[in-house]
């Protein structure tokens, strides 16, 4: 009767030794993990607002632009050439600054 | 022979690929709505839009009164929002998605009716009456729907909905009104003594000058002068 291939080393039936279960145990591990990860980065979104962030900008642009004719935002970004940041009325495209061509303010 | 035992329960993956698309499906309907949310209010601003400006364009025609002008203009926007009651809120009963109301809208010169756009503009701006530059409608959108919106595992998409809150304007310089064209026409006849009386007493400008063609001497008046009455 064959019994092993090595005589001299012991069976492996004991149940230290059994690796029957090991890829379930390693699988709940990775998915303990990769949920944890998942739910730390949602968590960090969500803290952060980001969602809200990347959404407000543009639509502001857009509110600018259909209440004042500019995609310029408020401060800063709304500017007569050669003059300082002005108000976003200044920079409407019917503003004295911006329409007469005959006399540019 | 190679003999192959039925896979224990735990060896089994059978089951991966349900998690797996309740996952995706979960992510893709949630980019799916917010897709869906941005591109929506995109296109009602763009409704809005219109509505707004053919108010104003209504209340650039003059029409007999500026009272009676504002009240087409008025009447214009409400049939509009009517035709789109999800969008503006006009009859849709609390259910719209958007809100574009009446209680906003404002008709005239904004740089006097509209203090939120009067207090961005210039002093010189202003007081620039002759060139009406600010002379349209102006009303409200509010983004009900996006602002509303709450995306699976990233949250609220409006933190402060007073960003989904914006107005609207449309600026057409108006037409004088029938009666701003009589009143400016019957101003103690002077506009009709001075002007029209003496081009219709002579033929030719240039053979009893208005006081006004003495600076056309020299240039061929009867071609150059076309007097009307504004109107």
């Amino acid at each position: 009767m064959k019994t092993n291939a090595f005589p001299g080393l012991k069976s492996n039936n004991h149940i230290l030794k059994n690796n029957q279960g090991q890829f379930a145990i390693e699988s709940l591990l990775l998915m303990t993990i990769l949920i944890g990860a998942f739910l730390a980065l949602t968590n960090y979104l969500r803290d952060n607002k980001l969602i809200s962030k990347l959404v407000q900008k543009p639509i502001q642009s857009v509110a600018t632009m259909a209440g004042y004719g500019v995609w310029k935002s408020e401060g800063g970004g709304c500017k007569v050439p050669g003059k300082t940041a002005v108000s976003l009325g200044k920079c409407h495209p019917n503003a004295i600054a911006r329409s007469l061509s005959s006399a540019p303010r | 022979m190679i003999s192959r035992s039925k896979p224990s329960r735990l060896q089994n993956s059978s089951g991966f690929i349900a998690a797996d698309f309740l996952f995706s499906f979960v992510m893709v309907l949630g980019v799916g709505i917010f897709m869906f949310g941005i591109t929506f209010s995109l296109a009602t601003i763009e409704v809005a839009q219109y509505i707004v400006w053919s108010t104003a364009r209504n209340h650039s025609a003059g029409n007999i009164n500026a009272a009676i002008a504002n009240e087409g203009a008025k009447k214009k926007f409400l049939n509009l929002t009517a035709k789109f009651p999800m969008l503006t809120g006009n009859g849709a009963g609390g259910r719209e998605w958007f809100e574009l109301l009446e209680t906003n809208l404002k008709i005239g010169d904004l740089s006097v009716i509209e203090p939120e756009f009067s207090s961005e503009i210039s002093a010189d701006d202003r007081k620039n009456n002759d060139r009406q530059p600010w002379t349209g409608a102006s009303a409200k959108i509010r983004l009900k729907l996006f602002s509303g919106l709450q995306i699976p595992f990233l949250g609220k998409v409006a933190e402060d909905p007073s960003f989904f809150e914006f107005p609207i304007r449309a600026f057409i310089i108006r037409h004088p009104s029938q009666d701003e064209c009589i009143s400016f026409f019957n101003d103690n006849q002077k506009r009709y003594i001075n002007g029209i009386k003496k081009l219709e007493g002579d033929a030719l400008a240039d053979q009893a000058p208005m006081s006004s063609a003495a600076q056309l001497q020299g240039i061929n008046a009867a071609a150059t002068i076309g007097e009307d009455n504004g109107c």
